[in-house]
C-alpha cells in the first residue's frame, strides 16, 4: 500500500489483442521520481519501448495517466495525459488536456492506463472500477461518426444499460483518427488532446474511444488542511491579474502575447463565454457561436505552430507583459526556459495546469510598468543569467516555501509528499530529460536522424538552440546521454 | 463503504426508486439491498426511508426526514469560482455554473433546479473550498 495520498495506487494495463487485464507496477519511489501525468506516460514508455516500434503497429503503447492532485479538487487539476508514439512523427509524442476523463479515471480506481495490442475488430472499451469491456463500435453505431455525436452515442447506451444517467469521462476520436490521419487528436468533449496524431494510433489500434466511471474516492492526506489551502489558494489565482482577469477575460490565447488576435476578446461579452475544465477557477475557454454551432475560440498551440521557435514563446509573453529581457544573452534566455519548462512540466505531471505557474510572478509586475519593484526588474533581468544557470544546475537550493508558490504545500497536504520548488525543477527535468531521450531513440532511426522534432532554426534561433542543449547538458545534436539520465535518478523497469 | 439496508426494510421500494445510480434492487414487501460496486455513497437514500433500514457508510443509521425539510445547498458566492466539481458530483443534476452577478469573468455555482434536489449534501461534501453549505 502506497504511502501517498491522492494516487489511487493502481496502473492498469490492459491488452486490446486479448481483452487481458494486469496490475502495472508503479512503486512510491517512481512516483516521487515522476509525480504522474507526462513524466509517468514517458517512464511507461520507456521501459516498453526500445526505439525501433513502429507507430501504426501492435507494439505501438498508449499510456493514459493522470496526476496525483487530480481529483483532490487542486485548483486547475483536471489534466490528464496520453502518450504514445506519434504517428505524425514517429518517436514519442505526449498530448494533455483539461476536461473530466482524468477525474473519472480516479474515480474508476486508477492512476494510468496502458493500452497494449490492437482490438480485432472497431471497438470502444468501457471502463467501470475493474470491469474492463470491449464493445462492438460498428454495432452499436458509434464507429463512423464525429467525437461529439460518438460521445452522445456512448452516453445513450450506457444510460440505456445502466438505467440512468450515468455520469463518466470519455475519450475518443473522430473520423479523421479512423482514417489513421497524421494529425488527429483525441477528444474528451470539447478539450482535445491534439498534438502528434494520436487519434490515428487509436484508429489504428480500432479503438473508437475509452468511457469510464466508478465509485471510488480520491483520499487526500490531510482534508482539513488541504481545503484550506485551496481557498487560499484559488483567493491568489482569482486575484492575479494573468490567472484572475487577463485569462478569463481574453482566454488562453491572451498567453503568449497577441494583442492584435487577443483584442478580439474585447468585444466579446465575455462573461456569457467563458468556460473552463473541471476544478479550474480561471476559466480559460472562450466559445463562439459560428452558424448556429457553438466552438471555442484557437488556443496558444495553433498560434505557437504558426510562430514556430517554442523556444521563445515565453520570454514573448513577459516582454509583451512589460518585463524586457532582450539584453539577455542566448545562454540567459535558454536558463530561462529550462527554468520555466521544467517547472511547468512538474506542475502538469501532478495533473494540474501549467496557467497556474503563471502566477507566481507577483502581481505588481503586470499591473503597475512604473512601480519601482517593476522597474528595478526590468532593469536586472536582463542580468539574472547566472542565477538562473546556477538554479537550474542546483535546485536543490530552493528548498524554502515561497508565498507566490503554492503547488508544493497542496503536494504536501493533498498528498503527503514533501515537496519544494526545487523537488518541483528537478523533476521536471527528469520528465523532460527522459522524454526527449526517448524521442532522439526513435528519431535515430528515421533519415532525418535526430532532427525529426527540430523546428527549423531562423533568426539566431540557432545560437539560442546550441545554448540550450549546452544549459540542458545534452549534446550538441539535442540528445541526452544514458549517463545524464542516471544522473537524474531514471533506470530501466521498475524503481 | 458503501450504504447498507437492514433487515428492518419492509420493500416500499422508495430508495431503489429514489437512487440516482439504481444501486438498490429488490422485489416489491421484500429486504432490499444495495450494491457497493454501485452505490456512490451520495446519501440519498438516506433520509427517505420511512423505517430507518439504511446505514450510511460509517455503519450509522440514517434518521428519516419529511421531503419538505430537505436541505439544500447554498452557495457563498464571494467564496465560490465555479469550479464545476459540484455540478459534475451532483446525482440529481440539479446544479449548473453561471457568471458571477458581481463579476461576470468569474463563475459560480447555482442550483438551478432545487426541485429536483435530494438534499444529499455532495455537493457540500465535495465542494473543495467549503463554499457551499446545506441549509
Amino acid at each position: 500500500m502506497s504511502k501517498y495520498s491522492g494516487y489511487m495506487d493502481k496502473v492498469a494495463k490492459f491488452d486490446l489483442t486479448t481483452g487481458k487485464l494486469e496490475d502495472y507496477p508503479w512503486s512510491d519511489k517512481e512516483k516521487e521520481l515522476y509525480l504522474g501525468g507526462k513524466a509517468m506516460a514517458a517512464k511507461i514508455l520507456y521501459d516498453h519501448l526500445t526505439g525501433k516500434e513502429e507507430a501504426l503497429s501492435e507494439e505501438n503503447v498508449i499510456v493514459i495517466s493522470t496526476g496525483p492532485l487530480t481529483g483532490t479538487g487542486a485548483p486547475s487539476s483536471g489534466r490528464f495525459n496520453i502518450s504514445a508514439i506519434s504517428a505524425k512523427t514517429g518517436t514519442v509524442a505526449s498530448a494533455n488536456c483539461g476536461g473530466t476523463f482524468g477525474y473519472y479515471l480516479k474515480r474508476a480506481g486508477y492512476d494510468a492506463l496502458v493500452l497494449t495490442g490492437k482490438c480485432p475488430e472497431h471497438s470502444w472499451l468501457e471502463i467501470y472500477n475493474d470491469t474492463f469491456t470491449l464493445r462492438n463500435a460498428d454495432n452499436e453505431d458509434v464507429w463512423g461518426k464525429r467525437p461529439a455525436d460518438a460521445e452522445q452515442q456512448m452516453r445513450d447506451l450506457l444510460d440505456r444499460d445502466y438505467g440512468c444517467r450515468v455520469k463518466c469521462g470519455i475519450v475518443g476520436i473522430g473520423t479523421a483518427g479512423e482514417e489513421l490521419g497524421e494529425n488527429a487528436g483525441v477528444f474528451s468533449r470539447d478539450r482535445a488532446e491534439g498534438s502528434s496524431g494520436i487519434g490515428a494510433v487509436f484508429g489504428w489500434k480500432n479503438l473508437k474511444a475509452v468511457a469510464v466511471s466508478g465509485n471510488k474516492h480520491v483520499v487526500v492526506s490531510n482534508a482539513k488542511k488541504t481545503t484550506a489551502w485551496n481557498k487560499k489558494w484559488v483567493s491568489y489565482l482569482r486575484e492575479h491579474p494573468i490567472t484572475g482577469e487577463q485569462l478569463p477575460k481574453l482566454g488562453a490565447l491572451s498567453i503568449v502575447g497577441t494583442p492584435a488576435l487577443t483584442d478580439g476578446g474585447n468585444t466579446a461579452p465575455a462573461a456569457e463565454t467563458a468556460k473552463g475544465c473541471l476544478s479550474c477557477p480561471i476559466k480559460c475557454v472562450h466559445a463562439v457561436e459560428i452558424n448556429d454551432d457553438e466552438s471555442n475560440v484557437p488556443e496558444k498551440e495553433p498560434l505557437a505552430l504558426l510562430c514556430g521557435d517554442e523556444l521563445s514563446g515565453f520570454p514573448a509573453f513577459l516582454d509583451n507583459l512589460g518585463m524586457r529581457i532582450d539584453g539577455g544573452s542566448p545562454k540567459a534566455k535558454a536558463d530561462l526556459s529550462m527554468l520555466m519548462e521544467d517547472l511547468f512540466e512538474a506542475i502538469e505531471a501532478t495533473g494540474q495546469c501549467p496557467f497556474t505557474g503563471y502566477a507566481i510572478f507577483p502581481a505588481v509586475l503586470f499591473t503597475d510598468p512604473k512601480s519601482p519593484i517593476t522597474v528595478s526588474f526590468n532593469k536586472k533581468v536582463a542580468k539574472l543569467g547566472p542565477v538562473l544557470s546556477i538554479l537550474n544546475k542546483h535546485p536543490g537550493l530552493l528548498f524554502f516555501p515561497l508565498s507566490v508558490f503554492h503547488h508544493d504545500r497542496e503536494m504536501k497536504f493533498a498528498v503527503g509528499m514533501k515537496m519544494n520548488l526545487g523537488k518541483y525543477l528537478r523533476c521536471g527535468e527528469r520528465g523532460y530529460a527522459l522524454e526527449r531521450y526517448m524521442t532522439t531513440l526513435f528519431a535515430a532511426q528515421t533519415e532525418n536522424d535526430g532532427e525529426t522534432t527540430e523546428v527549423e532554426a531562423k533568426d539566431g534561433a540557432d545560437k539560442l538552440k546550441k545554448a540550450y542543449f549546452a544549459v540542458r547538458g545534452w549534446s550538441k545534436d539535442g540528445v541526452p546521454s544514458e549517463g545524464a539520465l542516471k544522473k537524474l535518478g531514471i533506470m530501466k523497469g521498475n524503481q | 463503504m458503501a450504504y447498507k439496508i437492514t433487515d428492518k426494510c419492509n420493500g416500499c421500494d422508495d430508495c431503489a426508486q429514489l437512487c440516482p445510480v439504481r444501486a438498490i434492487s429488490g422485489e416489491m414487501k421484500e429486504q432490499h439491498e444495495i450494491d457497493p460496486n454501485r452505490c456512490i455513497d451520495c446519501g440519498a437514500c438516506s433520509h427517505i426511508c420511512e423505517y430507518e433500514s439504511i446505514l450510511d457508510n460509517e455503519g450509522k443509521a440514517c434518521k428519516f426526514i419529511p421531503k419538505e425539510q430537505w436541505k439544500k445547498p447554498v452557495v457563498d458566492t464571494t467564496v465560490c469560482d465555479g469550479c464545476g466539481i459540484c455540478e459534475e458530483d451532483c446525482p440529481a443534476y440539479c446544479i449548473d455554473i453561471i457568471p458571477n452577478e458581481k463579476n461576470p469573468i468569474h463563475n459560480v455555482s447555482f442550483l438551478a433546479r432545487p426541485d429536483d434536489c435530494h438534499g444529499c449534501g455532495v455537493c457540500e461534501r465535495h465542494c473543495p473550498i467549503d463554499a457551499i453549505s446545506m441549509k
